[in-house]
């Protein structure tokens, strides 16, 4: 078979395998199994934001310009990040009114405005339909481009026509998965399902072809980098060949940040599709990498094309052509392919549904001798219109795919969309976040900026195209140069794009803040505000309502819209919520229309369903002065709410610092305890020492007098064990309560070591130990407590002959710097320290060696002294194994720092 | 999704933005013409990646027994 035949079948293959994923993952959820309940499925769903305009556009603007492809991908980046904040509000919004689209949503906001509703539909109409002649130019030319110049020609001979082909199947998926149920809340699982898989077969395609350039054409990224700077192209990497400004990267950003917030296709699967809010949390980082993965190749493989002498928007399929390598170039083929179904798909469902619900059906309901609310065949009427919709969306993106230059990069074409759609952001993000924002001043706002859109946009494109006389753009209409489309009142020196993003959302935001504030909303706009600006509160709007209905009026109109079977199941839903089942002559109360006009907006609309409810259920909206009084009591509720919340927020932070304190409390308890119950043991120890000696010293008069100085030596060691004790237990109570004094003054470290080593002479030698010394230093200048460090020097030495070998006991005392402090390092060979003992013995009452030697030699509290002491001076100890075998003893002390170095 | 999450998120989108744009753009492409020409791309791709992994881990689900 040849190649032709080989793409054609390919092509019809790939979407016969969309219908059938689609319509398992439709089966599935029949079922109760659904496939897209999944963070990733969603993530990848969003993926529908990268069309063939990623796929092969941007591969054509980086052999061009560089990096300017980039802040296309940066702007969504960056919105995706703030999911958790944006998306997260119009989620909470969007399932609590039951939207079925952006302009469902703006109008909602805005009092239910069928006007804005219809606006917002003919802007993304306007939007669309170049975008989805983006989508069929790509596919058209992708199959040109595997075809080859001479088969294209022949096919053109015969009449066919590639890009109506595939408009029709496109528009025949969208009707089967997109229009299959009235209701447009109910998610799209099928076509979702579909989305997400061509979102991975794109990516998987791109990394593919990618690495295939990279690594088989070239040989590698380092190879690829020595070869541009070999041919003069590294240009091409750096900022000036992007041919903007600054605040031309910057007008892209924000363009496409809000055209990827507001773009009907990406509403839908973000807002509309959405099963579970929490798959924001998965999707806020997840979707940033996918953008960034599938983003990773296009330079590369833009930078290969030029080193080749190519360019254009299909390098991505040229490339491997030219290497006869098929097998990449039918994975391109497929990944563009995939790139522009899911958005055509997508986006026709989108706009469809807006078309019916909030342009068509709003006008039909208005024509009273229609009287369609009381006819039975609405469902399928509703049904009809959105199909249509499809048709004539797939038709016009033909047409304008047919009328627009053959050489119009799919770039710019894009970017015409952006700037259009990108309009109803100011409405919908003013509208979420400020309640002061109003209909009128959306409406003024979007108007202005269209009427800019078109101006500074597509005038200069259809007098570029010859269809409009193009001395307009070199001096403006009527020769007024201050009117010149792409350089507004003398706004020059700036791409065509940002001067149209910047004068027409510009304009947009200052006649919105400007007519919100110089007009007044109706009451059922601000009760509409207030509950879409306080969403995050739990708020929900019951309109105020009184009027004569019974219940059966209400049922026989939901069952013409929505069917008998979802009729009943929602007066069932209802009933359990009040705790009776609802009669047929039950009158109806406020909150019961407003639900059933919630359950209608399901199926068309929130500007429809108020028409529809209003026009069966008669009643009257209470005048202005009730709804104010609503509001207020609402609005004052909702800040004593927040109120409460910020208190209970406070009063847990204080209960956890309670209960840490507590807790610190019964662990110092404990410790008190066990300190009194040591005192108490090291006390009587000695004591019950004392009085045995004494005891038997009066008992026994007639005792030898060596016996009785024997007795008597002991008394007075035991004695001055207990004077010891205590004055080691009231220093460390001083130490640790801060009472202690202190008598600071500049001492020398040298002169203090020597001066212990003498002092501990005695103990030392009566003991045999032999000392060794190593002062690398003449003078140790530092400020302390001169008797304080001597105290902690001579229990150091102390311990040291006291756990000292009977004989051959040796002890070394060294001191030296260690950078801008003393260290002082006191060895012996003792039995030493083990190492799991080490912070211990530093603890009141713990002595190292008392594991080894049974015999308890000191007060237990002379180290816990000595790190209290040090701790004062800002010194540090520390206990290591010993050169000589036992325990080295070490701390550090600050030098006094100028008079070191003056030393 | 607390309001600690929304903080972070709302710190990770501003940060990301400083890097991605004006003056750091300039500052990086002026370097570029010292350290080589890739610096640019590389900065952009760089500060993109670490956007993810900082995202990612900050918005991670608190796991049991952890603060939230």
């Amino acid at each position: 078979m040849n190649l032709t035949g080989i793409a054609f079948l390919t092509a019809l293959a790939y979407l016969a395998l969309l219908f059938l994923l689609a319509l398992y993952a439709d089966r599935r959820a029949a079922a109760g199994r659904r496939l897209v309940a999944h963070p990733v499925v969603y993530t990848l769903s969003l993926g529908v934001y990268c069309t063939a305009w990623t796929f092969y556009g941007s591969v054509g603007l980086a052999a061009e310009r560089g990096v300017a492809f980039l802040p296309i991908y940066l702007g969504p980046t960056v919105v995706a990040f703030l999911f958790p904040l944006l998306h997260l509000k119009l989620l909470r919004v969007s399932k609590a009114y039951g939207l079925t689209s952006i302009a469902d949503f703006v109008a909602a906001r805005y009092g239910k405005s069928g006007l804005l509703g219809g606006f917002v539909t003919l802007v993304m109409v306007a939007g669309t339909t170049p975008y989805v002649a983006l989508q069929l130019k790509a596919v058209a030319a992708s199959l040109e481009a595997m075809l080859g110049d001479e088969m294209a020609r022949a096919l053109h001979g015969f009449g066919a026509d590639t890009a109506l082909l595939v408009a029709i199947l496109l528009a025949l998926f969208a009707i089967l998965f997109g229009t299959r149920r009235i209701d447009a809340t109910e998610h799209h699982e099928g076509m979702v399902f579909a989305v997400a898989f061509e979102s991975l077969v794109k990516l998987a395609a791109f990394l593919a072809v990618g690495l295939f350039v990279v690594y088989g054409l070239v040989g590698g990224f380092g190879e690829l980098h020595r070869r541009v700077v070999a041919a003069g192209l590294e240009e091409l990497l750096g900022f000036a060949a992007t041919g903007f400004t600054y605040t031309d990267w910057f007008g892209y950003t924000l363009l496409a940040a809000l055209a990827f917030i507001v773009l009907p296709r990406m509403f839908q699967v973000a807002v509309i599709e959405n099963l579970e809010i929490d798959h924001l949390r998965t999707a806020s980082w997840l979707f940033p990498l996918y953008l960034l993965a599938i983003n990773l190749f296009v330079l590369p493989v833009a930078l290969v094309g030029r080193l080749a002498g190519r360019g254009g928007d299909m390098l991505m399929l040229e490339l491997p052509l030219a290497a006869d390598a098929r097998f990449f170039a039918f994975l391109a083929f497929i990944g563009g392919l995939s790139a522009a179904t899911a958005m055509v798909i997508v986006a026709t469902v989108a706009v469809a549904t807006m078309i019916s619900n909030d342009l068509v059906m709003p006008a039909l309901l208005r024509i009273p001798r229609l009287g369609l609310e009381r006819r039975p065949e609405v469902p399928g009427l509703v049904l009809g219109i959105r199909r249509t919709a499809i048709v004539l969306l797939m038709l016009a993106g033909y047409g304008v795919f047919r009328l627009a230059p053959p050489d119009l990069p799919l770039v710019r074409l894009g970017l015409v969309s952006f700037v259009a759609v990108s309009q109803v952001a100011p409405a919908l993000l003013f509208g979420l976040y400020w309640r002061r924002a109003n209909l009128a001043g959306a409406v003024a706002g979007l108007g202005v900026g269209m009427l800019l859109w078109t101006y500074t946009l597509v005038v200069p494109m259809a007098a570029e195209a010859g269809l409009l006389d193009r001395s307009l753009l070199e001096g403006g209409p009527f020769g007024w140069d201050l009117l010149r489309p792409q350089a507004l009142f003398g706004l020059e020196g700036l791409d065509p794009v940002t001067h149209a993003v910047l004068w027409s959302l510009g304009a947009n935001v200052v006649a919105l803040l400007v007519i919100s504030l110089t007009t007044e909303a109706d009451p059922l706009q601000r009760v509409q505000a207030l509950f879409f600006v306080d969403v995050h509160y739990g708020a929900r709007s019951v309109r105020p309502w009184r009027g004569e209905a019974r219940v059966a009026a209400l049922q026989e109109l939901l069952a013409r819209f929505l069917g008998p079977g979802r009729t009943a199941a929602f007066f069932r839903r209802e009933g359990r919520r009040r705790g009776r089942e609802l009669l047929p002559s039950d009158r109806v109360d406020a909150e019961l229309v407003q639900s059933a006009e919630r359950e209608l907006a399901r199926a068309v609309g929130a500007t429809s369903a108020r028409l529809v409810v209003g026009s069966v259920v008669r009643g009257e909206v209470p005048g202005p002065e009730s709804l104010l009084e609503l509001l207020d009591e609402t609005s004052q509720a909702i800040e004593y709410s927040q109120r409460l919340e910020q208190k209970s927020r406070e009063l847990e932070r204080l209960a956890a610092e309670l209960r840490a304190a507590n807790a610190r409390l019964r662990q110092l308890d404990a410790l008190k305890d066990e300190f009194i119950a040591t005192v108490s043991h090291e006390l009587r120890t000695p004591l019950t020492s004392i009085r045995s000696f004494v005891e038997i010293l009066r008992d026994h008069p007639d005792l030898a007098p060596a016996e009785r100085q024997r007795f008597l030596a002991i008394v007075a060691e035991e004695v001055e064990r207990l004077g010891r004790l205590v004055d080691d237990v009231l220093d460390l109570s001083r130490l640790e309560a801060g009472r202690m004094e202190w008598e600071v003054g500049l001492h020398d470290l040298r002169e203090i070591v020597e001066t212990a080593l003498v002092r501990a002479g005695g103990l030392l030698r009566g003991r045999g130990v032999e000392v060794t010394t190593d002062f690398a230093l003449a003078r140790a200048p530092l400020v302390c407590d001169r008797d304080r460090i001597l105290q902690v020097l001579f229990n150091l030495l102390s311990n040291a002959a006291k756990f000292a070998p009977p004989a051959g006991g040796r002890l070394h005392l060294e001191l030296r710097s260690l950078g801008a402090q003393y260290l002082v390092r006191i060895e012996d060979n003792g039995p030493g320290v083990p190492p799991e003992l080490r912070d211990a013995v530093f603890e009141k009452f713990r002595q190292g060696a008392r594991a080894l030697h049974d015999k308890p030699r000191g007060s237990g509290l002379g180290l816990a002294v000595c790190r209290e002491i040090l701790r004062r001076f800002d010194g540090r100890i520390w206990c290591e194994d010993s050169r000589l075998g036992g325990a080295a003893f070490c701390f550090t002390l600050p030098a006094a720092e100028t008079l070191r170095r003056a030393g | 999704m607390d309001e600690r999450l929304r903080h972070r998120a709302a710190a990770v989108a501003f940060l990301v933005t400083l890097a991605f744009l004006y003056p750091t753009l300039a500052v990086v492409d002026e370097l570029a013409r010292h350290l080589g020409p890739a610096l640019l791309p590389l900065h952009l791709f760089a500060v993109w990646l670490l956007a993810v992994v900082a995202m990612a881990l900050l918005s991670r689900r608190p796991g049991r027994g952890e603060e939230p």
